[in-house]
């Protein structure tokens, strides 16, 4: 080991941890099939931890370290069931279960149970609507990412005790409501897992473009996020907008380092320098990309393609363009219109806009976003009058564009950001 | 961050690394299903590939020179790839325990700048 500091101990914590970070989504999942209920699924697997914490620095880790999870976990409930049989014959029949099932004892067994349904219910349980989208997120990460609340916490700049809560309290409104660990029927489905995919997106988000702070971004989150979508593109193999949210993330994260300047300044898409691109990343955006269309094609009738695959084309549009000035954006005008028709909305009408004025000259841009301003929609979105200013400047109205710069650093939350904003209406002069 | 695993094969011994080519596709499917997996590749046998040598202005071919013959040395020869993009560098130890490999030795080598990928 290169750090000479750590003890055994420590490496055996740390291991431990990691551990922890690639079985628990899976244990949790199993826990919850046999009990039934999510919040006693996270409990049984916490003790189990707690007890690996214990033995594993003097016994060292088990080969299997899953099973030995589980069988651990399946155990303490049985004890548990067994304390409560007298008050409940039920609780007596599941203790009974559950014994048979570890009665062979064979960890190899306990590990071969078919998992990947069980973490596809866990996934819907965890963004089920009957919790509120902050409490979606929060259980997604603990159940599904392992995190542990204080890395939630940090992550989304609020303190642990009120991410503590919102788990605690998502648990119980899910008993109170009894959702069933099960995975949605086919009527319910698609919009199930657009909630899903909301709230992987949202993650996602959250560490690209903060909402507060002076950080830029938390890189963290996305990564997060994309290890999640591309978990569900598993779990989901057959679904295409779960192949195209995962497009868009793999594109979208290709840029992350090229974001931002050393001196953590926010860098414009037009103007980064595209050898920073992650080649990788944008590879598996094509890929994931093409697996999208390939399957909603294979469909009888073919499907067009849904919100998430159309920004995932459009972001590789940018992604394969190996200039700025080589850009089809002809081709990314008629993506956002195809959007907009799906989910009109005046973020996507301005982003319209942007991509009108890059096809046809500013003019064409500028009387979309015109519009945009008279309708009102987007009173309080930095970004409108940041678009305008640009377009304002391109056409030569440099004073106008000044007070929109202006007028946009003073209603960004980022602080970066406002710098940028000042720094452009500056230029105006 | 993103981590390398390389499967360097030892020397003294012709053995493939991994006798049970079905538990490799099996882990490379969980690498996948737990999200981790960026890439992955076997080579093919380093016979079989050249060797390039720089001195200079330079360029010197050769075909790659068969493994010492001191058994458990390391012969420096790359057998297989794995790329991942893990929490750190405890997950990528953790992942790389758990190869399926009957013999050889494995390096974990962080990605350079990965640190903010």
């Amino acid at each position: 080991m290169t750090d000479g500091e750590r003890t055994p101990l420590d490496e055996i914590r740390r291991a431990i941890d990691s551990v922890w970070r690639i079985e628990s989504g899976r244990l949790i999942a199993g826990l919850a099939r046999t009990t039934g209920d999510v919040g006693l699924a996270e409990e049984l697997a916490q003790d189990a931890l707690v007890a690996a914490l214990e033995q594993w620095p003097a016994s060292g880790i088990p080969r299997n370290p899953g099973a030995w999870l589980t069988t651990v976990a399946k155990r303490r409930a049985v004890d548990g069931w067994r304390r409560r049989e007298r008050l409940d014959d039920r609780y007596a029949a599941i203790a009974h279960d559950l014994e048979q099932e570890l009665g062979d004892d064979d960890p190899a067994r306990v590990a071969q149970e078919p998992i990947g349904d069980d973490l596809l219910r866990l996934v819907f349980v965890a963004c089920h609507p009957v919790l509120p989208q902050a409490s979606r997120v929060a259980l997604t990460l603990k159940l599904l990412g392992g995190l542990t609340t204080d890395e939630i916490a940090r992550a989304f700049l609020v303190p642990p005790a009120t991410i503590a809560q919102r788990i605690v309290r998502a648990k119980r409104t899910l008993t109170a409501a009894g959702v069933p660990f099960e995975v949605p029927e086919r009527a319910e489905f698609p919009e199930r897992l657009a909630s899903v995919l909301e709230v992987v997106y949202l993650i996602f988000n959250e560490g690209y473009s903060a909402t507060a702070g002076d950080d830029w971004m938390r890189p963290d989150l996305c990564r997060e996020a994309l290890r999640l979508g591309r978990v569900l593109a598993e779990l989901t193999p057959r679904e295409p907008e779960v192949h195209g949210l995962v497009a868009l993330m793999e594109f979208q994260a290709s840029r992350l380092t090229a974001r931002t300047a050393a001196d953590g300044s926010p860098i414009l898409l037009q103007d980064q320098d595209r050898a920073r691109w992650d080649r990788l990343l944008i590879g598996r955006g094509v890929a994931a990309l093409e697996r999208s269309d390939a399957l909603r094609l294979s469909r009888r009738p073919p499907v067009s393609r849904g919100p998430y695959a159309l920004q995932a084309a459009i972001a590789a549009c940018h992604a394969t363009a190996p200039t700025a000035e080589a850009t089809d954006w002809e081709e990314i005008v008629a993506l956002y219109g195809a959007l907009a028709e799906l989910r009109p909305s005046a973020v996507v009408e301005l982003n319209r806009a942007v991509a009108l004025s890059m096809a046809y000259g500013p003019s064409a841009g500028l009387e979309v976003v015109d519009r945009l301003a008279i309708d009102g929609a987007l009173a309080s979105y930095h970004l409108l009058p940041s678009v305008r200013a640009d377009l304002l400047l391109r056409l030569g109205r440099r004073e106008e564009a000044r007070q929109e710069f202006q007028r946009a650093a003073a209603m960004t939350g980022n602080a970066r950001e406002r710098e940028l904003l000042l720094a452009r209406a500056e230029e105006c002069l | 961050m993103r981590y390398v695993l390389m499967a360097l094969a030892e020397g003294g011994d012709a053995a493939p690394l991994c006798d049970d080519p079905a538990a490799l596709d099996r882990y490379e499917q969980e690498l996948v299903r737990a999200g981790v997996l960026l890439a992955a590749e076997a080579l093919e046998p380093a016979e079989t590939g050249t060797r390039i040598h720089f001195d200079g202005e330079e360029r010197i071919l050769s075909r790659i020179p068969p493994a010492p013959p001191e058994t458990g040395a390391v012969a420096g020869r790359v057998e297989g790839l794995w790329m991942l993009q893990t929490a750190g560098e405890d997950e990528a130890l953790e992942w790389a325990r758990r190869l399926p490999l009957t013999r050889g030795t494995v390096d974990v080598r962080r990605v350079a700048g990965g640190g903010r990928r």
